[in-house]
């Protein structure tokens, strides 16, 4: 099978470097830190896109690829051929040696169309750069035009997400759990939280400065002898069920990277 | 000379005597001699009984009195003469102008302790009295106490208080023994709770809990005296009753004391009140077994079998700071010591401030910068 899956994807790059000549030679444009050609950026096998919508996701793919040095993948295929999305993609990446550098830089999204399923995997740089809530929330970008069969605008909101999660990550500040707080939240919270403490601690010195009250009720002065009970009686009336959704926990952050060095998300649009 | 009121003098050295709690004895500040109660009771008996009289016939000649200077428009007029009662000093013959409650009391002049015995007689007598336990001292050291730790105390009021001027005043309260009979209806719950996949799901047993009793208190305290704040009388109890005693106007002497001006009646309401929750409390301590418990409905019903005219030991600082009057109350048997203070607002500034801002600082780095 993965004999079949090499020898598929290889004649999808060659007839893709041959309808392509003026792409072809961008591919051998300079790029000094590794060689990346520009037609294995968008690998659309299953055949979603237009050859314009490939040209132009290429272009954006392979310049993000250029500025960041973490090579960006955009992969569709027909079939999984019994494989589960993330093997199919790292059997892709192992195969063909995809991703930048040494480490094999690259974030990597793979759609299957048989069951509709999608596999964002990230490797090496790409690991820190798309951590698994990054992960997870890049899909919900992308999920609902995926599920609307509008390709273009699903894969447009990929590469959009990319750059900015690798800018983050350029910037030292990976695109994280918590990343994408609400700073009026935070400040609501940063000095709302604070004052209730306060006026709470402050309260409970206030009560200690007035210790005259009322009393409510006699519990001192009850004879010996106590409550007397005449009578008593405790009846079931009825049994009331109720259901409450409970939402998955959010992990607290980083990536879960596997024995490959790789990490997934994955799901189906 | 009968004179309206008693003062309790030293049969060795006719020195004035003051009942001092620590011994339970009739002290003589002069010669330091010690006397029982019934001793000095037995002595005076016969004194007070002249005083009584004396004052009687003191209050008809005085209205006669007054109404001549009516009659001479030179007359206190109804408003400024209300509730006071005049008395010659036995002592220094200093006429004292005291409100028509007091019933012991000290010259202004001499400072000699006495006694209006006219105040405690008949139906106005208390049957029963707890004696001071704790002196002024105790007192003393009770309240600088209390203004330890408390982290909102203005430095100057501190300061300023002139805590020496805490009075012993025997407080009249109403004692009441009653019963109460009745019932309340609850809406009880057990609830279990388990997981089916993504699902909490949670099942809820209702029961309706119903419970009838009765249920009888002893003694409960209600201050009988309009003077004093109900909330601080309320909050220096309890008082142990094994110490009561049957009332003698010799466990007076030294202390202020006053004659009851809210009548039977009128205590009612607070007694039932406080009766009424008690058995209430009592009737939910027994629905058990259960997870949550509502009161749904109750109805209780009141009858009152004995009420009895007590004194109580308590003493009292009044103090005025930045215009505003402050009371404290030192329970006069158990020490137990209540009082509102006043709160330094740059204090409470401070704190509020020392604790909000760091936190916000640690909250919004939190928030911001990482």
């Amino acid at each position: 099978m993965k004999k079949q899956l090499f020898g598929f994807c290889a004649a999808i790059c060659f007839l893709l470097s041959m309808a392509c000549p003026a792409f072809a030679s961008a591919a051998v444009l300079p790029f000094n830190e590794a060689d990346i050609p520009f037609d294995t950026m968008v690998t659309d096998n299953a055949d979603l896109l237009t050859d314009a919508e490939e040209e132009e996701l290429s272009a954006r793919a392979w310049a993000l690829t250029q500025e960041y040095n973490c090579a960006v993948y955009i992969v569709t295929l027909p079939s999984l051929e019994g494989m589960e999305a993330w093997e199919a993609n790292e059997y892709l990446l192992k195969t063909y040696k995809m991703g930048y550098g040494r480490d094999q830089s690259c974030a990597v999204l793979l759609l299957s169309m048989e069951h509709r399923d999608y596999d964002i995997m990230a490797h090496g740089y790409g690991n820190i750069a798309f951590t698994d809530y990054g992960k997870e929330k890049m899909a919900e970008r992308f999920l609902d035009e995926f599920g609307d069969d509008d390709w273009y605008s699903g894969f447009t909101e990929y590469l959009d997400c990319c750059e900015e999660y690798l800018e983050l990550a350029r910037e030292g500040k990976p695109f994280d759990v918590g990343s994408d707080r609400s700073p009026v939240l935070g400040l609501a919270i940063g000095i709302l939280i604070p004052l209730g403490i306060a006026f709470g601690v402050c309260s409970v010195f206030k009560a200690q400065m007035k210790t005259a009250k009322m009393q409510e009720a006699a519990q001192d002065y009850i004879d010996q002898d106590g409550l007397v009970l005449t009578g008593q009686q405790d009846r079931f009336i009825h049994t009331t069920r109720s259901e409450r959704y409970i939402e998955p926990s959010k992990d607290s952050g980083g990536t879960s990277v596997n024995s490959s060095g790789s990490s997934h998300s994955s799901g189906r649009f | 000379m009968a004179t309206g009121i008693t003062t309790y003098q030293c049969p060795a050295c006719t020195g004035p005597l003051h009942f001092a709690g620590g011994s339970g004895k009739l002290e003589c500040d002069y010669c330091g001699k010690s006397y029982e109660v019934a001793e000095i009771e037995k002595l005076f008996s016969e004194k007070e009984a002249a005083s009584v009289a004396a004052q009687a016939k003191s209050d008809a000649a005085r209205e006669r009195e007054n109404a001549a200077a009516q009659e001479m428009g030179m007359a206190w007029d109804d408003q400024e003469s209300a509730g006071m009662k005049s008395y010659n000093c036995p002592s220094c013959g200093a006429e004292m102008i005291c409100d028509a409650t007091t019933a012991a009391a000290s010259c202004p002049y001499c400072g000699n302790p006495t006694i209006v015995p006219g105040q405690f007689t008949g139906g106005l007598k208390p049957e029963l009295v707890i004696p001071f336990r704790l002196d002024k001292q105790a007192a003393v050291a009770a309240l600088k106490k209390y203004y330890k730790g408390k982290k909102f105390l203005p430095k100057a009021f501190r300061e300023q208080n002139h805590i020496e001027e805490i009075q012993g005043v025997y407080v009249p309260f109403w004692l009441c023994d009653c019963q109460v009979d009745g019932s309340a209806t609850y809406h009880a719950t057990n609830s279990r709770t388990w997981k089916e996949g993504n699902y909490e799901i949670t099942e809820t047993d209702h029961y309706q809990v119903d419970r009838s009793g009765r249920i009888g208190f002893a003694r409960i305290p209600v201050d009988a005296s309009t003077k004093m704040p109900d909330a601080h009388m309320d909050a220096i109890e309890p008082y142990d009753y094994n110490e009561l005693k049957a009332f003698s106007t010799a466990y007076l002497p030294g202390f202020l004391a006053d004659k009851y001006d809210v009548s039977q009646q009128d205590s009612m309401a607070r007694i039932e009140a406080r009766a009424e929750k008690s058995a209430e409390i009592e009737l939910r301590n027994t629905v058990r077994g259960y997870e949550a418990v509502h009161l749904q409905n109750r109805s209780f019903r009141l009858q009152k079998s004995n009420m009895k005219y007590a004194l109580m030991p308590v003493w009292m600082l009044s103090t005025k700071w930045n215009g505003r009057d402050f009371l404290f109350a030192m329970n006069g048997q158990t020490g137990k010591l209540i009082g509102d203070l006043p709160v330094d607002k740059g204090k409470y500034f401070a704190w509020f401030a020392g604790i909000a801002l760091p936190l916000m600082a640690i909250i919004l780095g939190f928030w911001f910068l990482l």
